[in-house]
């Protein structure tokens, strides 16, 4: 007899159904894991984007300088806000009525976010005025119309700020500013939720730089309230006097930019996550 | 019948096999991979976040533990590194003040969250602009008494302000009155001081002077006497005698010396203490007995001069002053409860020399540090 070696048709049958059942759960299985996959980096865009608005923000916002007859919130609304944004500082070593000289060597070192620009950016001078008495200590507001970050006091390495002319009411004007004095430049800024794309995004832009569009920063966001601000007194009530804020809530509430798995049985949905920051402003007070 | 071969098991269940291993284990390494991002990415905000409220904390704790003997006595420009202060197993800070003039300096802290082995996780650095609170005195006269005082034979008081050797950063001198008391007379003692001629100043004397009271000698501006005892740096009582700079081994003022009460003289040997100017409370009655020394002086007893003793600074008394021996020069003011300067007691060459600078100089370095009252906060980009 023929030695007949192979497979009987019922064997191959067999083997290729058990190759289907086992193929159709590892394709659904792979499906599965990459719905999965794909919702999960969804979700942790999601938390990131919160994340860097619960950092990013309260960075803007925590030097912003409020006193009893004067604030750096220039517009305060639900879902905008504009201020003086700080941006560096350093210490005077030269104080003229055109130009002032900030110090830039290894112990005193200019510090900023970075460097100072002309036109966009803003000075103030510290005023001493009586040195025997804090009261009537100030800050002088005067415009940066030139830089030049090669400069020097003496032999010192310095960053020479060229200023318009000063329009404060200093008693003694710039000469009530000493040398040897903290300086701070800034500009002026503006964060806010806005439509493009049929999403919404926090977006920011520098005012004093003369930008119109926003740029985003994070989103997309909750439509109708992804960006809220909530404007504190001392007491923690809500207030709309810039002169009595002393901390600011930020509540953003995120979107993942597709529609992501919840539960068994559900379709896939857009998912929505929020994250609420209260922010102290250090210079706000007493 | 035949024996089966290995050779005749052929199929594709070993590679199928091999293959459902290494999808799962990608799906899984992916799946693994992103975790650990996710969880590094948060870990990461925890660590920033723990290292901002370190600083926080470390600027929170230099201000209010403002060293009032070390940062006041620094020279302008010069900046001091603290040693590193652990909050807890994982969480530091490292403060740093650099003086940026007479009155403001500039306070940093850099906050640190570490591993396990001290390696740094985050860092984040926050400073503050903060200014000299000095005490205000009224001290408007070289003697300023409140009730009745002698003075006689060698012994003088002069009102004209007096800027000392070798002393630089003195606000312009403004004479003042030789002395100043509450009652209606001075009482001399001795040819010498016939009808106050032992008393110069502009103008020589003021009597009945309603200015004077209680509230002179216990407020000083924001400051109380009790607060500004509490800052001494040291508490004396009984003789203090032959007070004189001295140098620890590095050749740095020791201020650990309770006989060092700072060098007044300018260009000598001793100038590591020419900008040291302690807090001296004497909770009762002191003698001073020769030697040299400034700062602000404390004294809720009596004090006693002796010894051709020289002092720069304010000298507040709540009891009496008085000279014996060879007595002493306070270069300054005097403020008492009662004075007796009486040459019958002492070989009269006792003084009493207004000196604003001194005054201002002493106060400096009593005086604590507050934040600017407007925008002293900052976040800092690199190390001061």
């Amino acid at each position: 007899m023929k030695n007949r070696r192979g497979m009987t048709l019922i064997e191959l049958m067999i083997a290729m159904v058990i190759f289907s059942i086992v193929g159709g759960l590892m394709l659904q299985f792979i499906v599965n894991t990459q719905r999965l996959s794909r919702d999960q980096a969804e979700r942790a865009d999601l938390q990131g984007d919160l994340r860097t608005g619960a950092l990013l923000v309260p960075s803007e916002l925590r030097e912003v300088g409020v006193s009893a007859t004067a604030s750096d919130l220039q517009v305060m609304a639900a879902n905008a806000i504009q201020y003086r944004a700080m941006r560096g500082f350093g210490v005077t070593c030269f104080v003229g009525p055109a130009e002032i000289r900030l110090l830039n060597t290894a112990a005193i070192p200019y510090s900023g976010v970075r460097r100072p620009f002309a036109a966009r950016d803003r000075l103030l001078l510290f005023a001493e005025g009586d040195p025997a008495t804090p009261a009537d200590d100030s800050w002088a507001d005067l415009v940066i119309v030139g830089v030049n970050m090669t400069s020097t006091c003496g032999a010192r390495p310095a960053i020479a700020l060229t200023v318009g002319p000063f329009a404060g009411t200093l008693p003694g004007g710039l000469a009530d500013v000493v040398a040897g004095g903290p300086a701070r430049v800034y500009e002026i800024m503006r964060l806010e939720s806005y439509a493009a794309g049929g999403q919404i995004w926090l977006g920011a832009r520098s005012v004093s730089a003369g930008e119109v569009s926003l740029m985003p920063v994070l989103g997309p966001l909750a439509a109708a309230n992804g960006f809220q601000l909530a404007y504190l007194d001392a007491n923690g009530n809500p207030t709309a006097n810039n002169l009595l804020v002393r901390s600011i809530r930020v509540t953003l509430r995120g979107l993942t930019s597709a529609p992501v798995s919840r539960a068994l049985g559900q379709a896939p949905a857009i998912v929505q996550d929020s994250i609420v920051t209260l922010v102290a402003l250090r210079n706000a007070g007493p | 019948m035949r024996t089966p071969r290995h050779s005749d098991e052929r199929g594709i269940a070993l590679a199928m096999a091999v293959f459902g291993i290494m999808v799962i284990g990608a799906l899984v390494a992916g799946a693994f991979v992103a975790g650990r991002l996710e969880h590094r990415t948060s870990q990461n905000s925890l660590f920033a976040a723990q290292a901002f409220e370190a600083g926080e904390a470390g600027l929170s704790d230099m201000m209010t533990n403002w060293n009032t003997g070390t940062y006041n006595g620094m020279a302008a420009g010069d900046t001091l590194t603290l040693p590193t202060v652990m909050l807890d197993a994982s969480t530091a800070y490292t403060g740093r003040v650099t003086r940026l003039n007479d009155n403001i300096f500039m306070v940093v802290s850099a906050g640190q969250k570490m591993n396990a082995g001290g390696g740094v996780m985050s860092q984040r650095l926050v400073g503050t602009f903060a200014r000299l609170f000095l005490p205000v005195v009224q001290m408007n006269a070289a003697i300023t008494v409140d009730g009745e005082m002698t003075i006689g034979g060698s012994a003088e008081a002069t009102g004209m302000d007096w800027v000392p050797g070798g002393w630089g950063g003195c606000p312009a001198p403004a004479d003042v009155a030789g002395i100043r008391t509450s009652a209606d007379e001075i009482n001399t003692n001795g040819a010498n001081c016939n009808n106050l001629d032992c008393v110069d100043g502009s103008p020589q004397a003021v009597t009945n002077d309603a200015t004077i009271d209680s509230t002179i000698f216990n407020n000083f501006g924001g400051i109380t006497f009790d607060e500004l005892a509490a800052m001494a740096n040291f508490q004396i009582s009984g003789v203090q005698n032959g007070l004189a700079p001295t140098l620890d081994a590095g050749g740095r003022c020791d201020t650990s010396n309770l006989l060092n009460w700072g060098e007044p003289w300018s260009a000598t040997t001793f100038g590591a203490c020419f900008n040291y100017f302690p807090i001296l409370h004497a909770p009762g009655d002191v003698k001073l007995n020769g030697g040299r020394g400034q700062g602000t002086l404390l004294v809720e007893g009596d004090l006693e001069l002796a010894g051709g003793v020289e002092f720069y600074g304010p000298v507040i008394v709540k009891g009496r002053v008085k000279s014996t021996g060879t007595g002493g020069h306070i270069n300054g003011g005097i403020m008492a409860g009662q004075v007796d300067l009486d040459p019958s007691t002492f070989s009269g060459n006792s003084l009493a020399q207004f000196s604003s600078c001194a005054i201002m100089r002493a106060l400096q370095a009593a005086a604590t540090a507050r934040p600017l009252g407007e925008r002293a906060w900052t976040h800092v980009y690199s190390m001061y």
